[in-house]
């Protein structure tokens, strides 16, 4: 069995743009994955990251708590984070902490892209 | 009303793999229950939260020691036990932080996702002397 069965994230960068696709269940197991992915893209300078979630089926507070631990940083470097696609399981527990009040919640890659260049 | 009383069990390492496994078993035993599809979501995070921070902070992460699950209901609400014999660790001591306040901060959230997904949380000890979450979500009507 692979370790982290039930979770991959792959990564596209597009310009200036990287987006980020975590897939399946993120939890305190598959958690550390995710966040090795997004640290390898802002310590390589790419700080205008979209997180698309289209593929992802869980998410618990140690998925979550990526998005948060890495925030500040991204946003000092004069980047963001926008998380778009998320299906609406998913999108509630964003939504049941607060997380559209700090984060652009898109319904597509695209928005998130447009909110960059806005 | 039909009356009917179900208790399942699963003991698993304490391994942080196995949180899949224990939210796939209380989903197989609630989908038993009348609870809705949203109910069974929250609760299927409060309960992984709650087995997260066995792993974590009763068991220091140390994958040999053992985690059971016990899921029961009957027609007014569902009670899913979580025990372990680590470290005692009651959330109801731990305040709920606002989101913004963990800006910075990868932890913080699992006791707010384990308040907003029960009615209740509960911290005791068992017959047996081992550590005992109880997470109670009442089922509507």
């Amino acid at each position: 069995m692979s370790k982290n069965e039930g979770f991959k994230v792959s990564r596209r960068d597009d310009g200036n743009l990287t987006i980020v696709y975590p897939q399946g269940f993120l939890d305190a197991h598959t958690a550390p994955d995710f966040e090795t992915e997004l640290q390898k893209a802002i310590e390589g300078g790419r700080v205008h990251i979209i997180v698309n979630c289209k593929d992802l089926d869980y998410i618990s507070s140690a998925g979550l708590g990526v998005f948060m631990g890495c925030i500040e940083q991204v946003r000092d470097l004069g980047g963001d984070i926008k998380i778009s696609n998320l299906a609406p399981k998913v999108f509630h527990v964003f939504e049941l902490l607060g997380f559209h009040q700090l984060y652009d919640l898109t319904p597509t890659e695209e928005d998130a892209a447009g909110k960059f260049s806005a | 009303m039909e009356h009917v009383q179900q208790t399942f069990k699963l003991s698993v390492p304490s391994d942080t793999v196995n949180l899949a496994v224990i939210r796939d078993f209380v989903e197989m035993a609630a989908r038993r229950s009348p609870i809705g599809d949203g109910e069974m979501e929250r609760l299927k995070i409060a309960v992984d939260e709650a087995c997260a921070n066995v792993i974590e902070h009763a068991y220091n992460n140390d994958a040999t020691r053992e985690l059971t699950v016990h899921v029961w209901f009957d027609t007014a609400q569902i009670e899913v036990d979580v025990i372990d014999s680590g470290n005692r660790f009651d959330p109801s001591t731990h305040r709920a932080l606002e989101l913004k306040d963990l800006v910075g901060h990868k932890g913080g959230m699992g006791i707010r996702l384990m308040r907003l997904g029960t009615d209740e949380l509960e911290v005791d000890v068992d017959d047996d002397g081992h550590n005992r979450l109880r997470l109670i979500k009442r089922l509507s009507s």
